[in-house]
């Protein structure tokens, strides 16, 4: 093991205020947990689907990600080092583990206060470490995924995620069980598929191929397979089909594609999984936890608004001001972008508010999460990005993506407005009508901010300073 | 200068980022139809100036004008062209969507038609269905300098144009832009590429002015048979 190398590859990937922000929220969890006992166990059924759903959405981001991390400057520098290529691998791997000990404790945190607060002794000793367990399994499944076709990582997928799943049914030996009342085999079966999964990724270790994060995506999208057409079409028009990401996707117009390869192209469709995750949400939660639909709700747009709010910044990353603001007054095409944002935002979580409006029909107190969808996530959209140009936080250029665990103080600060609307929202559980005003201030908000000329006018000067134009 | 027939003016700029001077004072005009160089060393503002007169930043004392109006207004905007440095047009777009996209936005007439000729002009029929992120930089390069006057710009404002170009592209790029008539602001450190495209030079350093005048004035500071680049290279020490 060269020590320098991965205190180097440490340094560089994990920003000090990072590490701050997540040891913090670790430790609020903990303090929440222990305030928060009696409370817990009306939590506990919910936060059990949250950690099954939490489970197969990591899961899935490792088997279709793009393999290990390495940046342009990685490329650079780094690989050009005189090192063995295996050493350089497995301090990218071990690095990675950690990177998803990290994304474990900020999106399993709430699991372990609850373990906490439960007192529950064998969960007390056992879900910290099938956290870590789960690190090593996702980052395994990284490396090993890379490697794969995108067929077999589909069915790797899809295997995985209903054996997670199946710990919903009441299935002791599932990966999912560690969130429920079988932890013990959970936690057996956790443990044997990542040691087994870690000797796999080892062995593929020696023959791995660095790619910088964003050539898989150009390499599977380099030439068009159909050109858009802009001639003849408004400006909004244009705006609108290069931003509405609803029915489209990055590497899907490759030239040469298979029958299957266009089904998945179709299948992988933001708006068609949406429909399919809806379909199965409506199918399963009655069945999961009819006395606190809300709470499941709540908890499983968590998610959403957090990617909506982390992942703004790589969707300016595609922006190229130099042409779109000589082009047009910037005001104008950010209200555009903003708008075509939104209702693509919309569209995803729209079949996710039919299948909540079904749900009310047959009884259930669904008008909570109806309005969250069809007014908090759109307005939330335009929110956020006009509080990233108050904050002055963009910091992404061109295609050169940052890791996660690099964001800064600043950046975090964008997930403020997501925070206080959530902690707003679950308020609301207790007072709906605060819940449905909240979303009625937010609305109110968002057609101001777009109205008004100063904050856009002030965006482009702060995007400009950053060195973004 | 004839004040109604400025077209680009700087005039008392100052800007400051944090604790950094960026434009101490800043002043220079530019008559209609003329080429100017913006030279100096890295860090004399040269960046900034161009963002500046492009309307991406406001000075924070000072005016400037495009055409005697603001140089975010409308107005200003249908007539600029602009080159920044290292220019990277959409990564998710081809290098034919690019055109037509930026040619809708800004709603010139016939997009179709000056996006084909774009295409044969800078050779990059081949490349018309590939996306930019695929593109070698001086391809990514010729279709910046494309997008750049696609509107057909009456005022140029060019950050280093030639950089990544091939030398027949060069060529073709250097005819192309003196052979326009514009009024055009280059910013580059190359004093051969500066005294191909303009004849007059704006030399920065600090922030501010350090000499202006035409390129044969130039010359004649230094003595018989020395380099423009050794004139260039002393007085900028100098400054420092």
């Amino acid at each position: 093991m060269h020590n320098k190398l991965i205190k180097f590859l440490l340094y560089t990937r994990f920003s000090k205020s990072h590490i701050a922000v997540t040891v913090l929220m670790l430790v609020g969890c903990c303090i929440s947990g222990i305030l928060a006992n009696s409370v817990s166990f009306m939590f506990k059924p919910i936060l059990q689907y949250y950690g099954v759903g939490i489970t197969v959405f990591l899961l899935a981001t490792a088997i279709l990600g793009r393999g290990m991390r390495v940046m342009k400057s990685d490329r650079d520098y780094l690989l050009t080092l005189p090192i063995e290529k295996k050493e350089l691998a497995l301090n990218l791997y071990l690095v990675q583990i950690i990177s998803f000990i990290f994304t474990n404790v900020v999106f399993f945190g709430i699991l372990v206060s609850v373990a906490l607060a439960i007192g529950g002794g064998l969960s007390y000793i056992l879900l910290p470490v099938d956290l870590v367990a789960l690190a090593v399994l996702f980052s395994s499944l990284d490396v090993i995924a890379s490697v794969l076709s995108k067929k077999m990582k589909i069915v790797l997928g899809a295997f995985l995620s209903l054996w997670v799943l199946s710990a919903l049914w009441g299935v002791p030996f599932s990966l999912g069980s560690i969130f429920t009342e079988q932890i013990l085999y959970g936690s057996i079966v956790l443990l044997i598929s990542a040691i087994l999964s870690t000797v796999i990724a080892l062995k593929k270790l020696s023959n791995i191929e660095f790619k910088v994060m964003n050539d898989l995506i150009r390499a599977s999208s380099s030439d068009m397979e159909k050109n858009r057409v802009f001639n003849g079409i408004s400006r909004f028009r244009a705006i609108f089909s290069l931003n509405f990401s609803a029915v489209k996707s990055s590497g899907t117009f490759s030239m040469k594609t298979t029958l299957m390869d266009r089904i998945i192209n179709i299948l992988s469709r933001p708006i068609i999984l949406s429909c399919i995750f809806a379909l199965i949400y409506v199918l399963l939660l009655p069945q999961l936890a009819a006395e606190n639909v809300n709470l499941v709700v709540t908890l499983h747009l968590l998610p959403l608004m957090f990617f909506i709010t982390s992942t703004y910044q790589r969707g300016l990353s595609k922006e190229r001001a130099w042409l779109s603001f000589t082009s047009m007054d910037p005001m104008l095409y950010f209200r555009y972008v903003s708008v075509a944002k939104a209702l693509s935002w919309f569209s995803i979580a729209l079949p996710f508010a039919i299948a909540n409006i079904i749900l009310m029909f047959l009884g259930f107190q669904t008008i909570l999460p109806i309005i969250s969808i069809l007014i908090t996530i759109p307005c939330l959209t335009i929110f956020t990005l006009y509080w990233g140009s108050i904050t002055n936080v963009v910091q992404l250029r061109e295609e050169v993506q940052m890791i996660q665990t690099q964001t800064n103080l600043k950046q975090w600060v964008t997930a403020i407005p997501y925070g206080v609307f959530f902690f707003v929202y679950v308020l609301s559980l207790l007072l709906p009508m605060l819940g449905i005003i909240t979303a009625f201030v937010l609305l109110g908000v968002t057609l101001f901010l777009l109205c008004s000329r100063y904050p856009w006018r002030m965006f482009v000067e702060k995007l400009t300073e950053q060195g973004f134009v | 200068m004839d004040k109604q027939r400025t077209c680009i003016e700087v005039n008392a700029v100052s800007k400051r980022f944090g604790n950094t001077v960026a434009l101490k004072n800043l002043s220079f005009k530019i008559p209609y139809g003329e080429k100017f160089a913006l030279l100096g060393p890295n860090g004399a503002g040269k960046s900034t100036t161009l963002k500046l007169l492009v309307g991406f930043l406001n000075p924070d004392l000072g005016e400037v004008t495009i055409g005697g109006v603001t140089p975010s207004s409308v107005a200003a905007r249908s007539i600029m062209g602009y080159l920044p440095e290292d220019a990277s047009p959409y990564h998710v777009l081809s290098v034919r969507e690019n055109l037509e996209y930026v040619g809708t936005l800004r709603q010139i007439e016939n997009v179709k038609e000056t996006t084909d000729s774009l295409l044969d002009f800078f050779d990059l029929r081949e490349y018309e269905k590939a996306k930019v992120g695929k593109l070698s930089r001086g391809t990514t390069q010729k279709l910046a300098l494309a997008l750049a006057i696609i509107h057909k710009p009456k005022v140029l404002l060019l950050d280093e144009p030639l950089n990544y170009l091939d030398i027949p592209t060069q060529e073709k790029v250097i005819t192309l832009l003196t052979s326009l008539s514009v009024t055009s602001l280059v910013s580059t450190h190359i004093m051969s590429v500066a005294s191909r495209l303009t004849k007059n030079v704006i030399m920065l350093a600090k922030g501010a002015v350090l000499w202006e005048g035409s390129i044969d004035a130039l010359k004649k500071l230094g003595a018989a048979e020395e380099p423009i680049e050794s004139i260039v290279a002393r007085m900028m020490i100098g400054a420092q």
